[in-house]
């Protein structure tokens, strides 16, 4: 709570002084139930609040997003929990060049975990973009505290992209995650077989990665994207990949896909050090349009490992209002028949929009497991009596090994708001 | 079995499908009449000799779009003579006298809104119409999302919520997010500089997934577990109501195919020294009740004992997919159990299973010359295992004679 409004009295001036504060607020409500042994479960009720908050002034943002979560009755040990997505103040357009966030804010990058508080400047100018972040890694459960270890517990990158050659985009990225393990005492035997107790401290280096990408497209016939990922902890290539499309007619377009990776071990885990292999990924696929509304997609993907392989397709019909779609898995690494179809639609101009699912999946974990099956429905509702608060409403029902008949229901209630002052 | 339950209902389902889609197939072939079909008209002309709003008179009061927004006879009766029959070809064409065609709109907008309190000028959205004849016949007429997005964006005057301008939230599917490579090929559009991803996203829905679910501490009791939903993986319109938010809603079953396939890199979202072990944390049973062990590891061979039984199956396993036996096994905190076996306690080769490739290491001036908290020294525990031990003993031996 202190450091709630520690945040809000030094945030306060710039909320006051605010051009423009937008946000939304969703409130949801769900139910589920829990086996706490064979024969008994447990109903919970859980609610959560949400709010993402943007206040603007001129080229400067206050950005946030946290949510607010707890059980309605039998509170779970870590109730109620705070979780803070984003806060960071946001400069843009400096000198015409600059872009800079400042606090807890997204980052997409292979290893860096989606946030992470510290800096992120952005610098753009005819063609060019060269990025660069620095940062502490977050607390557990997005708590609102920062790491106090920075020089073990960081994530630091950047990325050179340009796009000033005809339909080609270059990119180079360079991404350092450390993140210390916690140190213990572990047993081990000396040379005599006597067990001995020693500390294990693994240092903090877990992954530096440099990576090339290159993105080709010509007259919107072809597509072509390649990236390639080196690993300079271990010194080996870590992953290449190589994603094309060509759109063969007005209505056939052809995929196809390739990646080799080397397993992501952290650099400081005892697993680095295992004689490994390394996997093969080749997909290939189609979508056709058969109708203004319908695009039939197909594709087929087959994986090498060391010594095995694992075979995948997928097959389904998309349209503005849902899809049904059918994917098998075979081989190896497990077999798996999925089939799922979804439907959504809109009546009374957005007022009422109806959904259904329904997903049924027999599957084997391992060619000598047994099958199982698991099926789940949807049944929802969305009603929107403004375009500024709407409600949702949705059950669910689960059959699986564990939960025999489940049934579950979601409630939400969503507000936006847009004030310019 | 199978055939009965799984693909003689699935396969109904697609001749459904497939039926519905090819009598709509026809639908889209049907040429449709505009008003090039009802008068004869130049927007390039009167732009020369008129504004906007003395033609389009119902613009600046309307609040809809569905409002009638086109001309009707009595605003070109101010310019023209429209009781001169003798003249009536000039813009009409024989025997067709119909009013405007006007389409349908699933947008909210507010004309009125826009022109009066925020004073837009028509040209700063509708570009173009200086060029044409027809207003279908300039692709910038209807103003595209990406002008939109210079006010409606969050961070200046006007939020980017979906539901704000659409009608629907439904079926606001662009052509390329429904191409059969496209989640594979998101991340090569999303890192570009010049996307514009943000016309429709912001930041929370690239955390609905990317978010990572990291250092779950949970013990898996009573009190203390892993709850079933999480609301950032929710985006405040129905499409989002489906069975995939980001996993299917019984994804707990089935996730180990996808996991041992590399379907997905988990690693993108989760850290897995932390995440996977709160279920797979102990000998038997399911994950509700107490955790889920996989289940080769309770078959007899899964480990053999001896320097050269070759390990059994968990050996082809760990060489296959050491990801997933290091998303258990490499905890935080906790001693791997790998090392109970795999541990060089003598300094003397071939006495304990094997863990290196050949060659491994060799020539390289790793960490373990300067650094006793190597890794190399949580298994390597011979007296001289450590930064300048004595060449040719024990594991300095194995390299430096």
């Amino acid at each position: 709570m202190k450091r709630l409004l520690i945040i809000f009295f030094l945030f306060l001036p710039f909320l006051v002084n605010a051009q423009n504060i937008n946000g939304r607020i969703t409130s949801s409500f769900y139910s589920f139930e829990r086996y706490n042994t064979a024969s008994s479960s447990e109903t919970f009720f859980r609610t959560y609040q949400a709010l993402n908050l943007n206040a603007n002034y001129s080229k400067f943002s206050l950005r946030t997003r946290f949510n607010f979560e707890s059980n309605l009755g039998n509170a779970l040990d870590a109730d109620p929990r705070v979780r803070f997505y984003n806060l960071y103040l946001e400069a843009r357009d400096l000198f015409g060049i600059a872009t800079v966030k400042l606090g807890r804010q997204p980052l997409f990058t292979p290893v860096a975990g989606g946030l992470f508080d510290g800096i992120n400047l952005k610098l753009k100018y005819a063609g060019f973009s060269l990025t660069g972040f620095y940062g502490g890694n977050l607390p557990a459960y997005q708590k609102l505290e920062l790491t106090d270890d920075l020089s073990n517990d960081y994530i630091m990158g950047g990325r050179f992209e340009t796009v000033a050659l005809k339909n080609f985009r270059l990119g180079v990225s360079y991404i350092d995650k450390n993140f210390k393990s916690v140190d213990y005492y572990a047993e081990r035997l000396d040379e005599n077989l006597d067990p001995v107790t020693i500390l294990i401290q693994s240092k903090s280096n877990q992954y530096k990665l440099l990576s090339a990408d290159a993105y080709y497209s010509y007259n919107n016939l072809v597509d072509v994207s390649t990236r390639y990922e080196y690993d300079l902890n271990y010194e080996v290539t870590s992953k290449v990949e190589f994603d094309g499309r060509v759109n063969a007619t007005d209505k056939l377009g052809l995929n196809f896909y390739y990646n080799y990776r080397e397993p992501r071990i952290r650099y400081n885990s005892i697993f680095s050090v295992f004689d490994y292999g390394n996997s093969q990924e080749i997909e290939g696929g189609f979508d056709y349009k058969i109708s203004r509304l319908y695009r039939l997609f197909f594709k087929y993907g087959d994986v090498k490992f060391d010594s095995e392989h694992s075979s995948r397709l997928s097959l389904g019909v998309t349209t503005q209002y849902g899809s049904i779609s059918y994917r098998k898995t075979l081989g190896d690494a497990g077999e798996l028949d999925a089939a799922s179809l979804y439907l959504a639609k809109s009546f009374v101009e957005g007022l009422i929009t109806p959904s259904v699912g329904v997903t049924y999946t027999s599957y084997k974990l391992s060619s000598d497991d047994e099958t199982n099956s698991i099926t789940a429905l949807l049944a929802g509702l969305n009603f929107r009596p403004w375009r500024i608060l709407s409600f949702d409403f949705q059950t669910q029902y689960f059959n699986n090994k564990i939960y025999k008949n489940d049934f579950r229901v979601l409630f939400k209630v969503n507000y936006l708001f847009n004030t310019n002052l | 079995m199978k055939i009965k339950f799984i693909y003689l209902p699935l396969s109904l389902l697609i001749l459904v499908f497939l039926t519905v889609a090819a009598i709509d197939a026809n639908k889209g072939n049907e040429q449709r009449k505009t008003n090039k079909d009802v008068i004869k008209f130049s927007h390039e002309l009167h732009s020369e000799v008129t504004d906007c709003a003395s033609c389009h008179t119902n613009v600046a009061n309307s609040t809809k779009l569905n409002d009638r927004l086109l001309p009707e006879k009595d605003v070109c009766a101010t310019c023209h003579d429209v009781e001169d029959t003798d003249n009536c070809q000039m813009c009409h064409y024989e025997d067709v006298f119909e009013p405007l065609i006007q389409t349908k709109s699933t947008l909210i907008f507010n004309h009125s809104f826009h022109i009066n309190e925020q004073k837009m000028e028509c040209a700063a959205c509708h570009k173009g119409l200086d060029e044409v004849e027809y207003g279908f016949e300039s692709k910038s007429v209807n103003p595209p999302m990406s002008g939109c997005i210079t006010c409606h964006n969050n961070k200046s005057v006007a939020v980017s919520d979906c539901e704000v301008c659409h009608i629907s939230t439904v079926d606001l599917i662009p052509e390329d997010h429904r191409q059969v490579g496209f989640f594979k090929a998101h991340k090569f559009k999303a890192t570009a500089m010049d996307n514009n991803c943000e016309m429709c996203h912001d930041n929370s829905f690239c955390e609905a997934c990317h978010v990572s679910t990291t250092m779950m501490t949970e013990t898996n009791t009573e009190s203390d577990f892993y709850v079933p939903y999480s609301p950032h993986k929710f985006t405040d319109d129905a499409k989002m109501q489906q069975m995939t938010r980001v996993h299917d809603l019984n994804y707990r079953f089935s996730h180990g195919i996808d996991a041992n396939t590399k379907s997905a890199d988990c690693q993108t979202c989760h850290q897995v020294e932390t995440f996977c072990a709160e279920c797979h944390n102990n000998g038997g049973g399911d994950y509700a009740l107490e955790g889920a062990m996989p289940a080769s590891h309770s078959k007899p061979n899964f480990v053999t004992i001896g320097v050269g039984t070759g390990g059994g199956q968990h050996a082809i396993l760990a060489k296959r997919d050491i990801e997933s036996c290091s998303s258990c096994h490499d905890l935080q905190g906790a001693d791997p159990n790998c090392v109970l076996c795999h541990v060089d306690n003598d300094g003397v080769k071939g006495t304990n299973p094997k863990t290196h490739m050949s060659g491994f290491m060799n020539g390289s001036d790793g960490d373990w010359h300067s650094d006793f908290n190597s890794v190399c020294y949580s298994c390597h525990t011979d007296a001289n295992a450590r930064p300048d031990g004595i060449k040719g003993v024990g594991f300095c031996g194995y390299c430096h004679n």
